[in-house]
């Protein structure tokens, strides 16, 4: 059912929208905000279905002799560590980006929404193929995190490895059609006076990754497709012991050499300096310049348009920019780094992410620093807090590690619990908390999520620290049984599976209740002291074309300074003082 | 189907917004092209990294005939070449070489699939021989979509400039249209320079 | 000139190109050496792909306009402005529904097989197709009155053939179950009373004028599901056992031409299917055929080998008598079409032969 087109000559507002927010149906929307949700929603679903599994494994490691999942502990393994990056961490961002990007950067709408819609289904069913081959037949192997590639099955591709390998080339499909268009909303639909410069930072973060996707999410498909191809059809030309082989296997498969573990991390600090700019109720600060004395200063010439005007805003854009870029760097990552800590292309590449990222920490600590009585406390800011305790551990983890020296590849899988699994999942929560005035109109219960937060961070950090314990004992990536000290690891692991499971369950109620809630409501007027930036000036939650009303822009906090004004719920209305209800 | 009458303008703001959407077709496509020419050298990497690891490169049985990839590299020029023609058309509102170059470009789309077709068939390998056969099978088929895309673009094409969608006034699908073609055509010199000019 | 995204841009390509060659072994391009192609092939790409992404971060319709200068710190907050009729947004639309389940369909073929595949690519094209129409009847340019010639003209013109083409093979391929499970006699049956209702039902249609459209779209709605029900029903019981005639076994007849004759002047052919090889043992350059005449309009052969070379060559074909219409009784005789001289006689013998049997006669 299309929207009622206005007639030719009319220049008004357009009538006001029904009241409710959910409009069309979801299966034939192609609305961003519906379709984000749906991914966001999906998305929970999955972390659960996928989180589920881990205290299967872990019950499996520690009673010695007792069969917990027995032979499938193998495929087990493959989606529960393959599935947290393909099933979660990625698409839960996509659905944030799918739903905020328009509003952050004041467009009514995605440059290709059906192209959206279209991204979102192929998902769902990529994930469902995903599910049903691990579930159908066993599949070789530990899948694309494990140390070795699929294998090839004996007597042939079996149903499951084919649906599974099917199921990637439609997730990657997804993503990619996803990048681009956020990419292409990005560059061509900022409002008037939006300039790139301008633009908030988790659209900065959405376009730097969507930029390393359209790059890394191609090598994938094709190296999928050369396995497909070569298993499909009888052959065992990739799993041969040949260098060609290798190579293809870990630049273009193996998770853990691909830029996509490090690519998804960029979103969430991109959020994540969003959730401290609206603590901090002012951009983020950059650290004082050298005072510069004055006669000097007339002499020196102006300096180039890229450096100045050096304030945090862009330092941070250029620091998330940085960073997707150095993820790409993967490339070079070699899967000796899993036991071997120095190799020295691989680690200088992975140090400069890193040094990206603590640069953004630094911009925040600075920011809230010089804010200091003004900041909103709020609970989006302690899960970035969580999120950073989080790096710092890997950080402490990589120095205890080369000190010690020797240790097990479980502990390569400790640092990827920490930072590739943990790091998003924290702030995608955050996320939901802090955007969940303009996601469902409602905020989300600050009680579920104080506990979801302790969990969720506890849970991450039994999960890494005990997995790296482990490691540090000598355990190998995978094992099937623990035996000894690693024992002690293996058993904070399992504890922390049970907390992350808990946080999950704990989010997917608050956002199911808050998605219920979402279709009733009518939407409230935008409370403009609320934040920053654009997107808060739209109605809770948007209407169809997202905003009634829109500042001009001038600056990359274009709502400064208007913590007075009022804006109205429905179009054609004039903006009161008094809230309309 | 000809409308006698003038087009009516639409509102200003209209005419913003729908500039501003038919850019995003533009730079949408480029972005989306670029991709799938990271995707074809993903897989000239993958040929790269199997041939440094094998030795005879191309193994035995591989035929060492170059004709119909030099034919198809053949035709990828005069592809682009068309496309270009069909943009400069429409841009100058001479529906009849519009007609001329979009139809050109259908014809050598359905000659570049025919001549995949036959460089398949000739091969008398197949996907899982050897490493060179999944490679060339995988470009094959690569190949063979992007083809398939340009030819739905340009029918696509042909559809809405037959509806006055596309003119003088809004001529910016057609360079989108356009950027499809290059890909098609740009994917096949990327193949061609792997499997026949670094062959060895 | 370059905005700030495009510098940022270049820089990037500069740091990747910078690493891609610090990473890559100059000496071991060529095959058979080390260094890893594969991550200096990525590498490159992405340093190109981070130019071309300058090149599109400088396009006009990327590039920021007005926007650098800076805002004097005194200046008034600026005002909520009501924002413009942007244009009307897209409509909801079930193609990409569709298409990703045409997607999904090729994933799920990799595993069931091309059936699969073949739906998949007709859910396709319908997406596709409906895809675009819809995107063509959204433009401002098209009036509802377009639209509707349009999909007069275009659309209607397909649908409904191929509506009519799937009914029809539906119904066939339910009655042709149906006929495939119930006995002979029950099939004579089923096919009197099939025509009979269509009979009846096409004269209640025709014959009243008040004839409602909702009783006839009952009534066919009826007809259609207990024909497919019955079919399915059929195909779900199974097939009735059916008598398959025993094959015939295919006899061989040989002839062989030497010294500018036959090696035989009379030929047995039995009724049903016959090998008949032809050896041309003369040297070469001497041409043979065999060709076997009678009776036949305008002096056609009812059958012949094609002229072949001495030298041992060897042709063949296979004639079935029925078809060609040899019967068994009449008068035939072979020849050769290049040497008048050599001539003989054929038979056809009815019924069937004893298994193996060879019928050859030598002469001396």
């Amino acid at each position: 059912m299309t929207e009622a087109r206005p007639a030719k000559g009319e220049s008004d507002l357009r009538p006001a929208a029904p009241p409710s927010p959910l409009g069309q149906a979801v299966v034939d929307s192609s609305e961003h905000k519906v379709l984000g949700l749906v991914l966001i929603g999906v998305s929970l679903v999955l972390f659960l279905v996928v989180r589920a599994v881990g205290p299967a494994l872990g019950a499996e490691l520690l009673s010695a002799g007792s069969q917990v999942v027995g032979g499938n502990s193998r495929r087990l393994y493959s989606l529960h560590e393959t599935g947290i990056v393909l099933l979660w961490a990625g698409p839960v961002w996509l659905g944030l980006a799918t739903y905020l990007l328009p509003l952050q950067i004041g467009s009514p709408r995605l440059a290709f929404t059906r192209v959206q819609a279209l991204a979102v289904w192929v998902h769902v069913g990529g994930a469902l193929l995903f599910l049903a081959g691990h579930l159908i037949d066993p599949p070789p192997g530990i899948g694309l995190t494990g140390r070795e590639p699929l294998q090839a099955p004996v007597g042939g591709i079996n149903d499951g490895t084919n649906l599974i390998l099917a199921s990637f080339m439609l997730l990657g499909l997804a993503t990619l059609l996803a990048a681009g268009n956020l990419l292409t909303t990005a560059l061509t639909m900022r409002t008037e006076g939006m300039s790139l410069g301008r633009m908030p930072l988790f659209s900065w973060g959405v376009v730097a990754a969507a930029a390393g996707s359209l790059f890394a999410t191609p090598v994938f498909l094709a190296s999928s497709f050369l396995l497909y191809l070569d298993l499909h059809f009888g052959g065992t030309n990739l799993f041969a012991d040949s260098r060609g082989a290798d190579l293809v296997w870990q630049k273009g498969l193996w998770l853990y050499g691909r830029p996509e573990a490090l690519l998804l991390l960029v979103p969430a600090l991109g959020a994540a300096c969003d959730i401290v700019v609206t603590a901090a109720r002012k951009p983020l600060g950059a650290p004082p310049p050298p005072p510069i004395p004055h006669g000097l200063k007339a002499k020196l010439p102006p300096l180039p348009g890229l450096v100045t005007p050096l304030h945090g805003h862009v330092l941070a854009a250029g620091a998330l920019f940085a960073a997707a870029t150095f993820s790409l760097l993967a490339w070079v990552q070699d899967r000796r780094t899993l036991d071997a800590l120095i190799l020295p292309t691989a680690t200088v590449a992975t140090s400069l992410f890193a040094v990206a990222a603590g640069l953004l920490v630094l911009l925040w600590l600075g920011t809230l620093r010089e804010a200091k009585g003004s900041v909103r406390p709020s609970l989006a800011l302690a899960f970035v807090g969580a999120a950073v305790l989080l790096g710092v551990a890997a950080a402490l983890n990589s120095l205890v590690a080369a000190l010690v020296g020797v240790h097990g590849s479980e502990l390569g899988q400790g640092m990827i619990e920490l930072v590739t699994f943990g790091v998003p999942t924290i702030l995608a929560f955050g996320a939901l908390h802090h955007w969940a005035p303009k996601l469902f109109g409602v905020p989300l219960s600050a009680t579920a999520g104080g506990l979801a937060l302790l969990a969720s961070l506890g849970g991450t950090l039994a999960l890494g620290i005990g997995r790296s314990i482990a490691g540090y004992a000598g355990a190998d990536a995978h094992a099937k049984e623990a035996a000894g000290d690693e024992r002690i690891g293996f058993a904070i692991a399992q504890a922390g599976h049970v907390l992350l499971l808990l946080a999950g369950i704990l989010m997917a109620l608050d956002v199911a209740r808050a998605m219920a809630a979402r279709r009733h409501r009518r939407p409230d007027a935008a409370d403009l002291s609320e934040g920053l930036t654009l997107e808060w000036a739209a109605p809770s939650p948007p209407p169809a074309e997202n905003f009634t009303e829109l500042p001009e822009v001038r600056s990359e906090a274009p709502l400064a300074g208007m913590a007075k004004a009022k804006v109205a719920a429905k179009p054609g209305r004039q903006a009161s003082n008094r809230k309309d209800r | 189907m000809s409308v006698a009458a003038p087009m009516a303008l639409p509102p200003a703001a209209e005419v913003l917004e729908r500039t501003r959407s038919r850019n995003a077709v533009v730079v949408g496509t480029a972005l989306y092209g670029l991709a799938v020419l990271a995707l074809t050298a993903a897989l000239i990497g993958a040929y790269t990294a199997f041939r440094s690891g094998t030795s005879p490169w191309p193994p035995e049985g591989v035929k060492k005939e170059n004709y119909f990839g030099s034919l198809l590299l053949a035709a990828s020029g005069m592809l682009m070449i068309t496309a270009e023609w069909l943009v400069w058309s429409v841009h100058h509102g001479v529906r009849r070489q519009t007609a001329q170059s979009a139809g050109l470009a259908v014809m050598l789309l359905a000659a570049m699939l025919n001549g995949l077709l036959y460089t398949v068939d000739e091969s008398r390998f197949g996907a899982a021989t050897h490493a060179y056969g999944t490679i060339f099978y995988a470009f094959m088929v690569v190949a063979a979509l992007t083809q398939l895309a340009a030819l739905a673009a340009v029918v696509a094409g042909i559809i809405r400039v037959a509806g006055r969608q596309i003119s003088p006034a809004e001529p910016q699908l057609v360079r989108a249209v356009s950027i499809v073609l290059h890909v098609a055509a740009l994917t096949w010199v990327m193949v061609w320079s792997a499997l026949y000019a670094a062959s060895r | 000139m370059l905005s700030a995204v495009a510098k940022a841009y270049v820089v990037i390509a500069v740091v990747v190109g910078a690493f891609t060659f610090a990473y890559i072994d100059p000496l071991s391009l060529g095959p058979g050496g080390g260094g890893d192609h594969f991550g200096s092939t990525l590498l490159f790409t992405t340093a190109v792909g981070a130019l071309a992404f300058a090149v599109v971060a400088s396009m006009r319709s990327v590039a920021d306009s007005d926007l650098e200068q800076p805002t004097p710190a005194d200046a008034p907050a600026p005002a909520m402005r009501p924002v413009g009729n942007a244009g009307p947004l897209p409509g909801s639309s079930a193609f990409p529904l569709v298409a990703a389940l045409g997607l999904v369909l090729v994933g799920v073929a990799a595993a069931t097989g091309a059936p699969a595949f073949y739906l998949a690519l007709a859910l396709l094209a319908v997406a596709a197709g409906g895809w675009l129409s819809q995107v063509f009847v959204e433009h401002p340019l098209t009036t509802p009155r377009l639209a509707d010639r349009l999909s007069r003209r275009t659309t209607n013109p397909f649908t409904y053939p191929v509506l009519a083409v799937l009914l029809g093979a539906v119904v066939a391929i339910s009655i042709s179950r149906v006929y495939l499970t119930i006995t002979e006699e029950a099939a004579i049956v089923v096919s009197g009373l099939v025509a009979t209702l269509l009979f009846l039902g096409c004269l209640v249609l025709a014959g009243g004028r008040d004839v409602s459209r909702r009783l006839t779209a009952g009534l066919a709605g009826l007809a259609l599901i207990s024909v497919v029900g019955a079919g399915a029903a059929s195909a779900a019981r199974g097939e009735r056992t059916i008598e398959h005639h025993a094959e015939a076994p295919i006899t061989e007849v040989h002839l062989k031409a030497e010294g500018i004759q036959y090696d035989t002047s009379e030929l047995k052919l039995h009724e049903g299917i016959v090998r008949f090889t032809f050896e041309n043992e003369d040297p070469k350059g001497t041409y043979h055929n065999v060709g076997i005449y009678g009776a036949k309009e305008a002096g056609e052969p009812f059958a012949a080998i094609l002229p072949i070379d001495g030298g041992g060559t060897e042709g063949s074909t296979l004639i079935d008598t029925h078809v060609v219409g040899l019967q068994p009784g009449g008068s035939y005789f072979f020849r050769c079409d290049f040497h008048p001289a050599m001539v003989g006689t054929v038979a056809v013998e009815a019924g069937k032969p004893e298994a193996g049997h060879d019928k050859k006669v030598k002469k001396h």
